[in-house]
């Protein structure tokens, strides 16, 4: 406060103020000169530099800021530090997010089921028991139910898995049905899958199922029970399922220019 | 301006309504913005008990769906930008900062008239779209709703930009009134905490609040010519606007907060009779308050499909705010620890401050943390949280600012016993109105929505009958505070509270150049040891 | 500098001020306030443009090839200058030379005209072809190669707009400083409202030296 009271003005000689302006115009001729020639990915920082010295020239000799106080100074450079952090953050974020985006595809695309393409799910054949068997081996399922679906994986004990190869190891039921439901919703310590697609959720239940005696089939009824219209390809639980609980920004946006 | 001759003072001298609306006298302004300020604080507030009235049951019993959005957008626009921002750096702030400086007025007295004026303006547009087409889309003007709304957004993005740009003159006027009309001897160490406060707020509201205009000036184009910045169709990204929108929204939240921790800081020192506990740590908290408001505005986004990077960057930084925060309020326990304690009104409203504004922060922290926010995110939990924050802490800290310095504003004293009445009930309605929306929160009630389901109904039926009670505090203190405006009794001598800042040299009420001598720092703020204990 | 001796009016500092000298550095100070709220002011168009410049690369790359570079170059050679005569105002106004002043802010005054007269034909040649921003685009021949060159163009007027709004506004504060200058107001003892607008229109210059080059040459 006090320090700036009697403090004489900086007068800008004309002599400055005229080097000041020369340098100015130059750099202004240089810079369009240079965008004419290419240099790719460089060219962007290249003029932002130039036009960064010139900034600086303007705000040092005609804004005075050379002969100023450091409050002023502070206040004006930092302002480019907030707007550093504007931009830094803005641009990581959206950016960033087109950069995952072409990863968002084949996520989707996996999430339909690979295994055999079939109307009636919950009816066994060995080609869906096998695509179940390698399912079972990727949501590593025997780490409790046992590589041979006694319950005697290395975490089984702990949670009480059960001997699917006796009929008395259901707790829900032998029906397709009711083992789809079991995995889809979960049971006691059992979790739920609903993350992984149907097609491979009955993929499952059969090869699970076929580790013990022949199950019961499903009636319509049973199945209607659980919510499956066996009408429908697939009991209705089609492509609306095997979209990710949360979708990502890019996919949305396009849901909505869709709209 | 001229002296005010013996016997007069800021409000008697010069006389007449006309010389109210053209004074440039900082104190006639901040008593104006005071009105204002209050004025809509009663707008805003009836539209709060209409909402906890239409949700004190299940299903629809007032007023339609439209008409409940329209309430909750009014209530939060109000409260906002016309009550909580200006409430304490306009109204109290341009009334006291000056004269803790030892100032005979802002810096730049036009600009801050020229300020109010555009308060006013921005207020007029805010209430008249109500009678244009209304708005609905809540107070965070989210795209692609309020560029395709049928309501009348754009008319209110304009008031809010206008609103802004008062913002920010205010601040840039306290910037340079701080900088440069601080008293001999005042060096930054002898400053008034609520100095610190004020100017740190000042930076954060000329740093952050032209985003936040220039954000809602696109909007407004958007919706009236569809440029398409923020629309995915023409290649604009809504997610932008977020991003833009919070840069200022969250610093606002500080714009919102530290003023009345500024308040705090000036009076639990008084009211303990001893120096403040750490005052450069306090004053630097208020600093890392100010600066980290700036890096974390990513956390309200943590649902909108933000980069997990960018999540996870947010995050952490997020619970850094916690830390210059709890200094603050382990140095307030700590002065007032063996202290000699008055529990005086102004005091009363400290310890409330204090108290709901430990549970608004540590519940900042829970919301803060990635995982929880997925699941919290725009529940009644996150309701309950920034009214915790706003109500609880700047609201509370306005209240026992404006105990605090009434005496001096109008040189009258308030009724102490109803004082006290008012601020429990208030306290007490407070709680029982956001308390219960944690729990409903954490049970997964949405905010913003018209209905309910049944579970959620003895929440919110606590809910409204604590916002009763709040209403009624509030009715109390009006009473009280119209009475002693009129029939109260003339203060005898000056500094009731005998503080030891600068303002309180003056007489009560001010003279116009408000003090009669040059004002000359030669102590701390807070020496209360000693004769001055 | 000046040979005849201007009666320059006098001025008084107000009442909370304790001299001249400690209103000016108020003022100033102020003044640079609000360039930092100007800063910020301009940054989301900045960081908006930057973000989607790096979205959609070559479309905007393609777009920007339909901006006249040279009317660009002119108008920041116009702004540039424009910069140096206020300063030799200011200088003038600190030597005493009333004249200088007048003069130097005449000519600042038909920079900023002229630099208005070129954004015209600007503007105009690019409704014609149909670069309008969001969905008034109707350019032909970019709707095609270049879907998202709308978007260039809604931050080209954007940018360019607001500055341009800038620019108006600078033209009215010079007009009435001239007028405060011809009325001999403005000497070595009190020259705070040449200084102030005086870093205003510095700032509205380096505002354009960035937009020059990324809009119009590395667009």
């Amino acid at each position: 406060m006090s320090d700036s009271d009697h403090g004489k003005h900086h007068i800008l000689s004309n002599k400055t103020s005229l080097t000041v302006l020369l340098l100015l115009l130059v750099f202004t001729i240089f810079t369009v000169a240079i965008a004419q020639v290419h240099f790719g990915s460089l060219n962007f920082p290249i003029a932002m530099l130039i036009a960064s010295i010139k900034a600086i020239l303007v705000m040092l000799f005609f804004m005075g800021l050379k002969w100023d106080n450091n409050e002023n100074r502070a206040f004006f450079f930092g302002s480019f530090l907030f707007f550093g952090f504007f931009i830094f953050y803005c641009a990581v974020d959206l950016l960033g997010r087109r950069a995952d985006s072409h990863v968002v595809g084949p996520i989707l695309k996996e999430s339909a089921s690979t295994g055999p393409q079939t109307e009636k799910p919950w009816l066994s054949s060995p080609e869906i028991v096998a695509h179940g068997k390698s399912v079972y081996e990727k949501q590593a399922c025997g780490t409790c139910h046992g590589d041979s679906g006694k319950g005697d994986g290395p975490a089984g004990m702990a949670l009480g898995a059960r001997n699917f190869t006796v009929e008395s190891g259901w707790k829900n039921g032998r029906k397709p049905s009711q083992v789809f439901m079991t995995l889809t919703k979960g049971l006691g310590s059992m979790p739920q899958f609903d993350t992984i697609p149907a097609g491979d959720r009955w993929a499952v239940t059969h090869y699970v199922l076929a580790f013990g005696p022949d199950a019961p089939a499903d009636s319509d009824e049973d199945l209607k029970a659980v919510g499956i219209d066996p009408s429908k390809p697939g009991g209705g639980l089609g492509s609306a399922e095997i979209e990710k609980k949360t979708i990502p920004v890019d996919f949305a946006l396009d849901l909505y220019v869709n709209q | 301006m001229h002296h005010s001759p013996a016997g007069e003072n800021y409000m008697s001298y010069p006389k007449g309504f006309s010389t109210w609306i053209v004074t440039l006298d900082h104190k006639r302004i901040g008593l104006m913005y005071l009105a204002s300020v209050l004025f809509f604080f009663l707008v805003g507030g009836i539209f709060a008990l209409l909402i906890r009235l239409e949700l004190f049951a299940p299903g629809g019993q007032y007023m339609t769906a439209q008409q409940y959005n329209e309430f909750f957008t009014y209530h939060g626009t109000i409260m906002v930008f016309l009550v909580i921002i200006p409430m304490i750096p306009a109204a109290l702030g341009n009334f006291v900062l000056p004269m803790m400086l030892g100032a005979k007025d802002v810096a730049f007295p036009r600009i801050n008239l020229f300020s109010y004026y555009l308060y006013c303006a921005g207020a007029i547009i805010a209430v008249s779209t109500m009678f244009f087409g209304g708005v609905d889309t809540g107070w965070t003007f989210y795209t692609p709703y309020s560029t395709t709304t049928a309501t009348n957004s754009a008319l209110m993005l304009c008031a809010a930009f206008i609103i802004g740009f008062s913002s920010i003159f205010t601040g840039l006027n306290f910037m340079a009134t701080v900088h440069r009309l601080r008293a001999p001897g005042q060096g930054w160490m002898k400053l008034p905490l609520f100095v610190w406060a004020i100017y740190a707020t000042s930076i954060i509201q000329v740093l952050a609040t032209p985003v936040l205009g220039l954000t809602l000036a696109l909007i407004a184009i958007e919706k009236t010519f569809g440029f398409g910045i923020f629309d995915p169709a023409l290649g604009g990204d809504p997610v932008l606007f977020q991003h833009f929108f919070w840069f200022y929204s969250h610093p606002a939240v500080y714009i919102m907060v530290l003023p009345a921790m500024g308040v705090i800081n000036e009076i639990i020192p008084t009211f303990s009779r001893k120096p403040i506990f750490g005052y450069k740590a306090m004053a630097g908290a208020i600093f890392g308050i100010a600066l980290v408001a700036f890096v974390v505005w990513g956390h309200h986004m943590f649902t909108s499909g933000q980069t997990d990077f960018v999540n996870m960057l947010f995050s952490l930084i997020t619970m850094f705010v916690a830390v210059p925060t709890g200094i603050k309020v382990f140095s307030w326990v700590a002065t007032m620890y063996k202290g000699s304690l008055h529990f005086e009104t102004p005091m009363l409203w400290a310890q409330a401050f204090l108290l709901v504004f430990v549970i608004g922060g540590l519940t900042g922290v829970i919301l803060a943390t990635l995982a929880a926010d997925i699941h919290l995110h725009d529940t009644y939990f996150v309701v309950a949280h920034f009214h915790y924050v706003m109500v609880g802490g700047t609201l509370m800290g306005f209240m026992a600012g404006l105990h605090y310095w009434f005496p001096l504003m109008f040189g009258k004293m308030y009724n102490e016993f109803w004082g006290k009445v008012a601020c429990v009930i208030v306290f007490i309605g407070f709680n029982l109105t956001f308390f219960p929306q944690f729990i409903a929160g954490q049970k997964g009630m949405p905010r913003r929505y018209f209905d309910y389901i049944p579970e959620f109904r003895i929440y919110n039926e606590l809910s409204t009958i604590g916002s009763a009670l709040i209403g009624f505090g509030f009715v109390i203190a009006l009473f009280y505070f119209v009475y002693a405006l009129v029939w109260g009794k003339k203060i005898v001598g000056k500094n009731p509270w005998r503080a030891l800042t600068p303002e309180w040299e003056a007489d009560c009420p001010p003279a116009t150049e408000n003090f009669h001598h040059d004002v000359v720092v030669t102590h701390g703020p807070y020496d209360y040891v000693g004769e001055r204990a | 500098m000046a040979d005849k001796v201007t009666a320059f009016k006098e001025h008084h500092h107000a009442h909370h001020f304790r001299n001249d000298e400690h209103q000016f550095e108020t003022a100033k100070q102020g003044m640079w306030v609000f360039l930092l709220q100007e800063v910020l002011f301009f940054s989301p168009l900045f960081v908006g443009y930057l973000i989607f410049k790096f979205m959609y690369f070559q479309d905007f790359h393609d777009a920007s090839k339909h901006l006249d570079w040279v009317m660009g170059a002119v108008n920041t050679v116009i702004l540039i200058v424009s910069s140096f005569t206020v300063a030799r105002a200011i200088s003038s106004a600190q030597k005493g030379n009333r004249d200088g002043v007048v003069e130097n802010l005449i000519f600042t005054f038909i920079c900023g005209l002229g630099f208005l007269i070129v954004k015209y034909l600007e503007y105009s040649h690019k409704f014609h072809d149909g670069l309008l921003p969001g969905h008034f685009f109707s350019n032909p021949e970019l709707l095609e190669t270049a879907p998202h060159a709308n978007l260039f163009f809604t931050f080209y007027f954007l940018m360019t707009g607001l500055h341009g709004i800038h620019v108006v506004g600078g033209l009215v504060v010079f007009a009435w400083l001239l007028k405060r200058a011809l009325n001999n107001e403005f000497g070595p003892k009190y020259y705070t409202p040449l200084e102030c607008a005086g870093l205003y229109w510095h700032f509205v210059d380096l505002v354009w030296i960035y937009l020059f080059p990324l809009l119009y040459l590395v667009g």
